[in-house]
């Protein structure tokens, strides 16, 4: 029998990462980009984001089986991308937010007028979003994806998950006083 | 009582509400076709890391390549070794020498002469009068035949024979 040398074991070695990397982008690009929208709400920029992403594990595709949750993982790193990429980018008027919200979302047998009007409802809450502390904010963003329980998403913010617990609950409050307030003033 | 009893209901519902748009907006699809994109990406980093010159890291990995790296390092050493000592041969300093010299300037500061050119001045700008000026009692031609002729017939003191 033929031992085989060390650089065809590292040529096996990188067909089995670049099979492993295909699979995961199959699996988990569409799931990266919800992440990414949700905190960018801009396709192009959310995809962008996400191919960034795929782009960093394709720079250390030679340590994916050391990592233990590919997609907690993965969605960590498009965490952080869409983060920073948010820190850097300019604030955009809220009535962009209003029409790409109008744009994107689904239609559902709406009107136009009623299409309008839940955007506008919309764009009114995530504005209330953004005006949640930064921590509160995240956990908040995050636990709406029914697919992360809490404790993936300490793992994504590298937290404990009794302090996400105690952040969505904080968050919660924050949210109801907000909206309270700008009901009332109204 | 009620009121407040609802209070944290009505809150309660408030926030529900808000985590729906949330919720609505992370459930959006992805666009189709994102999973391709990013094959295609991913595609054109691996032939830009597979043309990088020599791979250096790659090569690095394996101990059997070793000896691989040293003879091209070697190679390259003689390349360049070489490729001075050839240059080396083609420029010796004796062969300035050889020095073709320069042809000395014929006139006498050198350059070019100026082939009897005399050269002119401009004409300098007469003054500009910014308002009408009298008519100076210039003779006209017919006053100055006039005149010429009266000095001629005037008697002068004559010769004597």
């Amino acid at each position: 029998m033929e031992i085989p040398t060390s650089a065809a074991t590292d040529e096996v070695r990188n067909q089995a990462d670049e099979a492993t990397l295909a699979a995961l982008v199959d699996q988990y690009a569409g799931a990266l980009y919800r992440v990414a929208f949700s905190v960018l709400r801009n396709p192009a920029d959310a995809e962008d984001a996400v191919q960034e992403a795929f782009l960093r594990v394709f720079r250390h595709r030679d340590t994916l089986d050391e990592v233990r949750d590919h997609r907690v993982w993965l969605i960590r790193i498009v965490w952080n991308i869409v983060l920073d990429r948010k820190r850097r980018a300019k604030t955009r008027p809220e009535t962009d937010d209003v029409e790409e919200l109008a744009r994107v979302l689904p239609s559902n047998g709406l009107s136009a007028e009623q299409m309008a009007a839940a955007a506008q409802h919309h764009a009114h809450v995530l504005a209330c979003v953004e005006q949640l502390p930064q921590k509160e904010r995240e956990v908040l963003q995050l636990s709406a994806f029914e697919e992360l329980s809490s404790v993936e998403i300490a793992a994504v913010l590298g937290v404990t998950e009794s302090s996400v617990r105690s952040r969505l609950f904080r968050a919660r409050n924050l949210m109801a006083g907000l909206l309270n307030h700008s009901r009332s003033q109204r | 009582m009620s009121r407040e009893m609802d209070k944290p209901i009505e809150r309660d519902s408030a926030v529900m509400h808000a985590e729906g748009t949330l919720r609505l907006i992370a459930s959006l699809p992805a666009p189709a076709g994102i999973e391709d994109r990013v094959h295609a990406t991913l595609a054109l980093a691996r032939i830009r890391k597979a043309g990088r010159v020599l791979a250096w890291p790659a090569a690095g990995k394996g101990s059997a390549n070793a000896w691989l790296r040293s003879v091209a390092a070697a190679m390259i050493a003689v390349v360049v070794m070489g490729g001075g000592y050839g240059v080396f041969l083609r420029v010796q300093p004796w062969q300035t020498q050889r020095a073709i010299p320069m042809p000395v300037p014929r006139g006498p500061a050198g350059g070019f002469g100026s082939a009897g050119a005399v050269r002119t001045p401009q004409t300098v700008n007469g003054p500009v009068l910014t308002h009408s000026v009298k008519a100076q009692a210039t003779p006209d031609k017919a006053e100055k035949k006039a005149a010429e002729v009266q000095i001629a017939n005037k008697p002068g003191p004559q010769k004597k024979h």
